[in-house]
């Protein structure tokens, strides 16, 4: 479980240069932009557990998980971006790693239960459901539309979204070179007969992972590929506005990539060929190296914005998350007739509070569900954006 | 290969044959197939070589029959004409020098090389008969000859065939048949430029004159003499090229490193770092087709993991065959009566009462009360200081008044001690509950017979003192056989002791009758079976010559639930059970018994030999012990069945024993190697029997396994042997395993995380110590788990 809930890894000594290379490039991209237009640079990093706080992360100890009740949710999006308007559109550098981890509550459990006591306390059994996948690498975006920037957080001007009368669109691609491709999947049951304290399994796991070392491995590819879209579309009627989108849809690849199927199951008594009792082996499986091809963990988004006084505005999100569900969130926001606007919002799985101010060349967001090492759940979010002469 | 081409033919043939087509015969219609070849011959390029079709014929290349020929291009292109494959099943295709026009181009120098006569490559065909109809492309460089000569050496056999052009395709990670020769410069995709470079690799150790080839001073010669050192070395035991492997990795990293290479290799280091690290290796091969191996694997160790289970039982959870009759067979023992300890507790306080009374009867200066063996009665406080047993002479039946002269020493009574109660009160011992077995003895006239009777007491000794024995006033209650409700108290059990004298030694007893029921193990003073009862018909004698005494034992002892109908426990020692000693320590000793009740018994015999003194003189110990004999239960109402049988062998060399200083601590040099033998044949319900046979050597100081030999054979339901596997080795060297029906074996060793495992000498699979796996070459897994 720990070593699940690690995600793909820290950014690691690739990600910075990456982001000065980034950087670097979107400045000389910048050369080709027409007056008025901004290089950006964005920040972000949105990390949330359900079962641990952030600071377990990776310890060798025991961990405390905590269950919530049905699905559990771990996620990690970390991503540095440098953009710059081109030929209608906005063409960007980035680096980015993302992980996203669901377990059903009887998953956590018992994880915890291994973990920390060795075995339950009392007979109990186990639905153990766990989906998680992660990837990080860099890559290029291009991103066009009526309304190039759009979000419903931002207080852009609203004719600059305009495509056709109420409608705007926007749309983007992009192409990423992987460093890390991990994913697994278990599903089963499991059960603890406190009586014999015995456990009972019976899993099924299939994982693929980059970093996974198998017997008689072949030379697969160093690194993977992804091409991935996203899109949004939205109808203001005034400064009412509903929309939807999509995020991350595509396909993330890698030639040759590490990949186990195992079954556990303690139901090992058997009857060989010639009438005699046997026991199977409690783990049976097959490795391979098949050229993989996973779809993206793509999140969709629908959302509502609405006038509550002169210079307020309020926004309802909900984002649909791919084996998990809908993740809602409330969002109120605030510009007055000068200086930064701000935003509190309240992502309501999350438990999170989030601040942000946004000044003519600036953001600055933070939110998280408590202050100190007991967090569970935090973002950060940082852009800057300087005007192209 | 392509295949696919001879199924529609062969669809085809079937359907002419069923429509009875294809001729105006009513019997099927045999179809005359032709096979069309065409490919690229290199060494470098072949260009104007012959290029012949010959077939294996009696496990040799028969080139008095050319099934087609045709003479390569410029570029090593060949096409030959269609042909009947009419001679045989196996085929070769074979690329040869005129000795006049034929050249290669040298991969490393780039220029056309003239080959001389003699040089050939081959490659082998796939299977092809008389119907065969197909197109196909057979590239044939040296590594399509290296498998030809692989298979060539053990004659053609189907599995050498198979076997070679599987080790050439885990050298290479492709079939090189099918892949196109090309120079590096000119490869297109990966395996391409894998081979071409290997290709260069054979051609740079032309170059340098590698492989022995030096002498030759004509390129097209050298090229020849590395090519045919290649074949030579190549053998179907090995996907590595024997002595010639180091050799051609050195020409590998040259190729590779080569300047002129490098704008054609994109990735030097992970382009051939397979074929490599092949290279490196064992060269081990695995089989060219695993299925069997790895049923054969699987099945191998499904076995031993359920022979081990079911011996040990040690995974949680299930119930396992063995563990569950070793089980029975304790839970069945456990909780009875055992009735040795008892038995001999109350035989050695008879034997006291004869003593004393027949001692006394001589010598009137005799004691008329005597106690022995100091310590063994348990209690709840330290009494170490106390006997076991103890006799007095007595004037009365009632044991009330004590002899005073052998004339009025007509009774003797004995109390055998099994557990003491202390009673203490502010720390003060205010009195001891004692529980034995209260013995009146009662010798008859004729010397011989001493009749006695018996009951089970708690016999309660007032005062300040620890007592074991005491006089009138105190509470002595028959706990067996109870008192009636009212108080009455019931006829005490009886039996008798016979004597035999001779020269006025004792040399024989025989007792029978019954005995009162005997105290619980740990019950405080409580009685195992408060209703039952013991009986027993016991038989010693001595006989004595010199310094050396020999006892002999023989007869039954049966305890009861009730007063003589339910068996709880019974010991029958056979008769021939004897104990030899010399001046009083043990020489040797053999017991032949059956010990049990009707749900388990253990038949067999203990035996110590050859008892013999260590170096220092004061340690004596047997050389040879051993126990052999059955442990078997019953079902209720069935008959027994053996679930474990055979003989547990510890011996001592009597050399070693003699320069052994058993008085002294054990350093490396004073030690005792022990040999322990095991011979035995394990059944449990559900499972085939399994043989066992183990000698392990150890030794006192170190205590590592220094030898160990094993053999377990599995036996099916009919007696025949399904599986034989045989152990060898020692704690250091390791533990060799070869099965000897599938052919398996492997080598586990400490510190070797991971061990292949072998069939008939290819690499069938891995076992990994760090995960506890076995993993098989085809990318499968299973868990080790054996239940260890």
């Amino acid at each position: 479980m720990r070593r699940i809930a690690q995600g793909p890894g820290l950014p690691g000594p690739f990600f910075i240069p990456r982001l000065v290379a980034s950087g670097c490039a979107a400045l000389a991209l910048s050369a080709l932009a027409a007056p008025g237009d901004a290089l950006r640079v964005e920040l972000t990093s949105d990390h949330h557990s359900d079962p641990l706080s952030l600071s377990q992360f990776g310890s060798d100890e025991a961990l405390p998980l905590a269950a919530r009740p049905g699905r559990n949710l771990v996620y990690l999006r970390d991503e540095a971006r440098s953009s710059a308007p081109l030929a209608g559109g906005q063409i960007a550098l980035l680096a980015r790693q993302s992980a996203t981890l669901v377990a059903s509550a009887g998953t956590v459990t018992l994880a915890s239960d291994l973990d920390t006591a060795g075995s339950a306390a009392s007979s109990a059994r186990y639905a153990v459901r766990l989906r998680y996948t992660g990837f990080a690498g860099w890559g290029a975006a291009w991103r066009t539309g009526s309304s190039p920037g759009i979000d419903l957080a931002d207080p852009a001007p609203a004719d600059s979204w305009l495509a056709a009368p109420g409608w705007h669109w926007q749309a983007g691609v992009q192409a990423l070179q992987l460093r890390r491709l991990t994913w697994r999947q278990i599903d089963g049951q499991v059960s603890f007969d406190a009586a014999s304290s015995a456990y009972a399994f019976d899993l099924q796991s299939d994982q693929g992972d980059n970093r996974l070392k198998l017997p008689f491995e072949q030379p697969y590819a160093a690194t993977g590929a992804a091409v991935l879209l996203d899109a949004q579309l939205m109808h203001c009627d005034g400064e009412r506005c509903l929309g939807a989108g999509v995020r991350d849809l595509g396909r993330l690849r890698w030639r040759g990539l590490p990949h186990e199927q195992a079954t556990l199951s303690t139901q090992t008594q058997a009857v060989d060929g010639d009438g005699y009792l046997i026991y199977k082996p409690l783990v049976q499986g097959f490795d391979s190296q098949p050229d993989a091809s996973r779809v993206a963990p793509a999140t969709v988004n629908l959302d509502a914005r609405w006038p509550l006084a002169p210079g307020w505005h309020a926004a309802l999100r909900a984002e649909w998350l791919a084996a998990y569900g809908w993740l809602p969130a409330a969002r109120v926001q605030w510009q007055g007739a000068s200086g930064p606007a701000w935003a509190a919002s309240w992502q309501v799985h999350e438990r999170r509070l989030g601040l942000q101010a946004r000044g003519e060349r600036w953001v600055l967001g933070y939110a998280s569900d408590r202050l100190g090492a007991g967090a569970h759940s935090r973002e950060l979010r940082l852009a800057l954006s300087w005007p192209l002469e | 290969m392509k295949y696919s081409n001879l199924i529609p033919a062969a669809l085809s043939a079937a359907l002419l044959a069923a429509c009875g087509g294809g001729g105006g015969s009513d019997a099927p219609a045999a179809t005359q197939g032709s096979v069309a070849l065409s490919g690229v011959a290199a060494k470098g390029a072949l260009a104007n070589a012959n290029v012949d079709v010959y077939a294996i014929v009696a496990g040799a290349v028969d080139k008095s029959k050319a099934f087609a020929h045709a003479v390569s291009d410029a570029n090593g292109n060949y096409t030959l004409p269609k042909f009947v494959p009419a001679g045989g099943a196996q085929y070769v295709v074979e690329v040869s020098s005129d000795g006049s026009t034929t050249t290669q181009l040298d991969e490393v120098t780039g220029l056309p090389q003239p080959m001389p006569a003699g040089f050939s490559l081959r490659a082998l065909l796939p299977k092809l008969d008389s119907t065969s109809d197909a197109a196909d492309t057979i590239h044939v460089t040296p590594f399509s000859e290296m498998a030809v000569a692989a298979a060539q050496k053990g004659g053609f056999t189907p599995a050498d065939v198979a076997q070679a052009e599987s080790n050439v395709e885990q050298l290479l990670g492709f079939d090189p048949r099918t892949i196109k020769p090309a120079r590096i410069a000119d490869a297109g995709d990966t395996n391409a430029k894998k081979l071409a470079v290997m290709l260069t690799a054979v051609s740079q150790l032309a170059k340098d004159g590698g492989l022995g080839c030096a002498s030759a001073t004509v390129g097209g010669d050298r090229a020849k003499c590395v090519v045919e050192a290649l074949a030579a070395k190549y053998e179907v035991g090995s996907t590595n090229p024997g002595d010639a492997t180091a050799a051609l990795v050195s020409a590998i990293d040259t190729v590779v490193a080569d300047p002129a290479n490098a704008g054609n290799i994109s990735d030097p280091s992970t382009l051939l770092s397979t074929i490599k690290g092949n290279l490196a290796g064992t060269g081990t091969p695995a089989p060219a087709d695993p299925a069997p191996a790895i049923a054969a694997v699987k099945a191998l160790f499904n076995g031993l993991r359920a022979d081990i289970i079911s011996l040990i039982g040690v995974r949680s959870g299930t119930d396992h065959a063995l563990k569950a009759q070793a089980t029975l067979f304790k839970d069945t023992l456990v909780n009875v009566q055992e009735p040795v300890t008892a038995v001999a507790r109350d035989a050695d306080a008879l034997m006291l009462a004869v003593e004393l009374y027949t001692n006394y009867q001589a010598d009137a200066t005799q004691p008329k009360s005597k106690g022995r063996r100091i310590g063994g009665i348990k209690s709840n406080v330290n009494l170490s200081g106390y006997t076991q047993v103890g006799c007095t002479l007595y004037q009365d039946a009632a044991n009330s008044i004590a002899a005073t002269l052998p004339e009025n020493a007509n009774f003797i009574g004995c109390s055998a001690r099994y557990y003491a109660n202390v009673v203490s009160s502010g720390g003060v011992i205010t009195s001891t509950e004692n529980y034995r077995h209260g013995f009146s003895v009662t010798p008859n006239v004729d010397g011989v017979n001493f009749a006695y009777t018996t009951r089970a007491r708690k016999t309660v000794c007032t005062g300040s003192t620890i007592q074991t024995g005491c006089g009138s006033g105190t509470s002595n209650v028959s706990l067996s056989p109870a008192n009636l409700s009212d108080g009455t108290q019931v006829a005490p059990y009886a039996g008798n002791v016979a004597v035999t004298r001779t020269n006025g030694a004792i040399t024989a007893l025989a007792f029978t009758g019954d005995l009162a029921a005997q105290f619980a193990k740990d019950g405080q003073g409580a009685l195992a079976n408060p209703g039952g009862k013991s009986t027993w018909a016991l038989n010693a004698a001595v006989a004595t010559e010199g310094d050396s005494s020999t006892y002999t034992f023989d007869g039954v002892v049966t305890a009861y639930r009730d007063q003589g109908t339910t068996i709880d426990s019974q010991l029958t020692i056979k008769p021939g059970s004897t104990v030899v000693t010399e001046l009083g320590e043990l020489r040797t000793m053999r017991f032949d018994v059956v010990a049990g009740n009707t749900a388990s018994q253990f038949e067999g015999s203990f035996v110590a030999a050859d008892s013999q003194l260590d170096k220092s003189g004061t340690v004596r110990l047997p050389m040879d012990l051993s126990v052999t004999g059955a442990l078997r239960n019953a079902p209720a109402g069935g008959s027994f069945a053996d679930f474990f049988s055979g003989t547990v062998h510890l011996t001592i060399d009597p050399a070693q024993w003699a320069a052994y200083d058993a008085s002294l601590a054990d350093t490396a040099s004073n030690q005792l190697p022990v040999t322990l033998a095991v011979s035995a044949k394990v059944a449990a319900p559900g499972r085939p029997t399994l043989s066992l046979t183990l000698t392990a050597t150890g030794n006192t100081f170190d205590q590592k396994l220094a030898s160990f030999e094993a053999q377990f054979k599995t036996l099916t339901s009919a007696g025949a042997t399904s599986r034989v596997l045989a152990v060898s080795g020692s704690e250091t060297a390791g533990l060799t395993f070869n099965e000897a029906a599938s052919g398996i074996s492997f080598k586990l060793q400490r510190n070797v995380g991971v061990v292949p495992v072998l069939q008939a000498g290819l690499k069938v699979a891995e076992i990994d110590s760090d995960t506890h796996r076995v993993n098989f070459t085809t990318g499968e897994f299973v868990s080790l788990d054996l239940g260890l």
